[in-house]
């Protein structure tokens, strides 16, 4: 079930040589077309409900607990198990061997004979399986000093302090999502025309919102166990302001680069999005209202934003700069401009960072929903029905697409050692990518194909030696070594945000950029690069839990404002 | 016998054929053929796998088509199914102009129907593909089993193969194969072999790739 969404009634889409660039990809801001945030208003919207029907934990952590998420045409059941795991276990890598929790999301009200099956399967991830009843496996380690701090204080009879608390963000943190067919689990073609599975990794975000129930239930479980006559529930809103922590490494980042469909689908419609608003012609004070509202919930956020990385850090205190400029440019005077929310665009365009102008573009489409919420469904893509190659192209025509698509790419020397200073692996040990250094480390003949640019200029000067009238299907008869990038340039014609217009095996090269785009577009907020390979995030911070779906507003959280009297009286 | 899903098929299809030679480019259309075969539950990463280990080595130039005339063949003794395949789908538009392309000696031939299968879809047209005493019918939403049997799709070998455009507007018959997305059985050996071909692109750990490979500080325990 496709839905067509019109873009071309709206105003021109910004080119894919500014979007596409790392720098701006690596700058972009959860936005209310994050998978997250859809999610949550598809559940609310279906009245969706939830319950724990089982919860075998024992007095040691031990155990299993069944949440089940009941929609209109189906549920699905949420499997968690819990272990005592020693600490020095504990990794936050994604290749480790026992986690503190692990999780499964199965199709349909679990049976406990799945529920036995599972148990020998589960907790031992990557070295279990599962079957095609399963859509989501994952797992999640305590954050070992904010957990221990919150038993003891419910223990206590005492809240958790909300500074404490908001210096880490969650009380547990996932190391891998899997989803889409991994490790013998469905694959999404098998769900993908359910009405609740439109637009990407709805399973996995589903299950990530229904683990951090799970853990909110079991770190209070905890602390009742610890002291039953004295311990209470934590206060509903610091359980809110706790979301579930992610590191995500160099394993995701080649995911963009190979699924350039979904990739383009993603930015298209955050794109579209910006246009049908840089298009309306009033800005009425309703959304207005709206708009500086969320302006001055941005702006706090920021102080919640904690990072040791230099180089982010260094970014948020510009935004701050920016956030502030934006404040003190009264919203009013774009009131009278032809194009009101077009004209503070580009004001931001002039005056801003990336990160600001970005955070502008997520701040721009707060008030639209009825505008652009639409658009959030149709974020996904059919690589497969997009693959072949139509070899009855001429060399010309080739040529011709390469120089109006890969100017970024064609011209850079990828002899020169700082153009291609990096090459792509798979980690034989980790079966993970990796990012080698071509002078230091073998393996250079082993290069996954991400090196984009460096193959898309070495097809370019192969085809300028060819006849402009050769079918492409006989240049690629003689060259099968272009045949990847030969399907990537067509593609890329059709759909231009396909392609990240950046070397990625230049010394330049950020991956963390790479994380960030992709993590925004899930609705992670609060990036915390640890390296320039690495990055911790918070997903589901401050949005409501299942029970408080019904009575709440579930989209108004991604930046909340913080009630600064409470949190100060219970710290 | 483990169920695998058609993404896990795909993955280790698409790194075993890179393993066994074939260009990335290709090693993407022995990946999704093979999970196009295991989607309609025909031979497939047996087929694959006769194919990586008859080829195993081979340069890229004895396997191919040598010229683009109606007859093609190849100069090592059989084509790759997958290289001439892939041929056939950029020329597909001469196929359509009513040309019947002749193969001879052709390695695992059943590997070019899903090749054959993407084009129809893509391009509104049908195909018909023989060999030996089986005959296959593609249309851009159908397939069809008209001679033989399933288990002769499996087959390591076929001396002649004819793919020529099939009319839409004549019923199709046969035996219809349909399109189902669940688990693929696939015994231990496969398996285990399809991962040793994959094997072959993996880097193995250096002193320097542990060090720097996932990043400064990636190695820690993280114990907050």
């Amino acid at each position: 079930m496709k839905q067509h969404v019109d873009s071309l009634k709206s105003f021109p889409l910004r080119p894919a040589h500014q979007v596409m660039k790392l720098d701006r990809l690596g700058a972009f801001h959860q936005t209310r077309l994050s998978f997250m945030r859809a999610v949550m208003r598809r559940l609310k919207r279906d009245n969706w409900t939830f319950e724990c029907p089982i919860w075998r934990i024992n007095e040691k952590g031990e155990g299993v607990a069944v949440y089940l998420a009941k929609g209109p045409k189906r549920t699905y059941s949420m499997v968690c198990f819990a272990h005592d795991l020693a600490p020095e276990k504990r990794s936050d890598r994604v290749i480790a061997e026992a986690w503190d929790t692990t999780f499964a999301l199965h199709d349909g009200i679990i049976s406990e004979k799945d529920i036995e099956r599972l148990s020998r399967n589960v907790p031992k991830q990557e070295a279990g399986r599962c079957l095609d009843s399963e859509l989501v496996l994952s797992r999640a380690n305590k954050s070992v000093r904010l957990f221990e701090y919150v038993v003891d204080r419910l223990a206590a009879g005492e809240q958790p302090v909300q500074e404490t608390l908001d210096k880490v963000g969650y009380l547990m943190r996932t190391t891998a999502v899997y989803g889409n067919g991994k490790l013998g689990m469905a694959d999404r073609d098998r769900i993908s025309d359910r009405e609740e599975m439109l637009g990407p990794f709805r399973a996995e975000m589903l299950a990530v919102w229904l683990i951090r129930t799970f853990v909110s239930d079991y770190v209070e479980q905890m602390a009742r166990y610890r002291s039953p006559k004295t311990a209470v529930k934590l206060d509903p809103e610091i359980r809110r302001s706790l979301g579930v922590g992610n590191s995500t490494g160099l394993g995701m980042a080649p995911f963009l680069v190979n699924h350039p469909i979904l990739l383009h689908s993603w930015i298209h419609a955050r794109e579209t999005a910006l246009a049908r608003v840089r298009a309306l012609p009033n800005m009425n004070a309703d959304d207005r209202t709206h708009f500086e509202h969320h302006l001055e919930c941005a702006f706090q956020s920021l102080n919640r934003w904690h990072t040791d990385d230099q180089r982010q850090a260094h970014k948020v205190d510009k935004l701050r700069l920016d956030l502030e400029k934006l404040r003190e440019k009264s919203v009013g005077e774009f009131l009278n401009h032809y194009l009101p929310w077009d004209a503070i665009y580009r004001w931001g365009e002039a005056e801003l960072s990336l990160e600001g102008q970005e955070m502008l573009v997520s701040l721009l489409l707060e008030p639209h929903g009825t505008e652009i919420d639409d658009l959030a469904s149709v974020m996904y893509a059919e690589e497969n029905d997009n693959f072949r190659i139509d070899g009855s192209f001429s060399v010309s025509d080739m040529l011709s697409t390469l120089k109006e698509h890969y100017a970024w790419a064609i011209d850079i020397d990828y002899h020169a050692h700082p153009n291609s200073v990096y090459f792509w692996y798979v980690s034989e040990e980790k079966l993970e990518p990796r990012l080698g250094s071509r002078a230091d480390e073998p393996g250079s003949d082993l290069e996954q194909p991400l090196s984009i640019g460096r193959d898309a200029s070495r097809l370019y000067r192969d085809l300028i030696a060819a006849k402009p009238d050769e079918v492409m299907g006989s240049f690629l008869l003689r060259h099968p070594e272009h045949r990847l990038l030969a399907r990537r340039v067509q593609l890329t014609q059709r759909y231009p945000y396909a392609e990240i217009h950046d070397n990625l095996i230049g010394e330049d090269l950020l991956p963390v950029d790479l994380l960030r785009c992709k993590l925004s577009f899930f609705g992670a907020t609060r990036f915390d690069p640890r390296s320039d390979r690495w990055v911790r995030i918070t997903m589901f911070q401050n949005a409501p839990y299942p029970h408080e779906l019904s009575s709440m507003n579930e989209d108004d959280w991604a930046y909340p404002l913080v009630n600064t009297s409470k949190s100060e009286a219970q710290g | 016998m483990a169920h695998y899903s058609l993404n896990e098929i795909e993955a280790s299809a698409r790194k075993a054929a890179r393993g066994a030679g074939m260009t990335w480019g290709l090693a993407e259309e022995a990946g999704k053929a093979t999970r196009w075969l295991a989607a309609r539950e025909l031979p497939n990463v047996t087929t694959l796998l006769n194919l990586l280990t008859r080829n195993d080595g081979k340069d890229y130039n004895s396997l191919r088509p040598q010229d683009l005339s109606n007859i093609w063949s190849a100069s090592g003794g059989s084509l790759c199914p997958i290289i001439a395949g892939s041929a056939l789908n950029d020329l597909a538009h001469k196929i359509v102009s009513g040309q019947e392309i002749k193969l001879t000696a052709v390695s695992c031939p059943a590997l070019i129907l899903p090749i054959l299968g993407r084009a129809s879809k893509a391009l509104g047209y049908g195909f018909v593909v023989k060999w030996d005493g089986l005959k296959v019918n593609i249309s851009p939403k159908k397939l069809y089993l008209e001679q033989g049997t399933i288990s002769d799709l499996g087959i390591k070998f076929t001396s002649n193969l004819f793919v020529t455009g099939l009319s839409l507007d004549s019923s199709l018959s046969g035996l219809e194969i349909k399109r189902v997305v669940k688990g693929v059985p696939l015994g231990d050996r496969e398996w285990s072999d399809l991962q040793e071909f994959a094997g072959r692109t993996y880097v193995p750990a250096s002193e320097e790739s542990r060090l720097l490979g996932a990043g400064a500080g990636a190695g820690l325990t993280d114990n907050d």
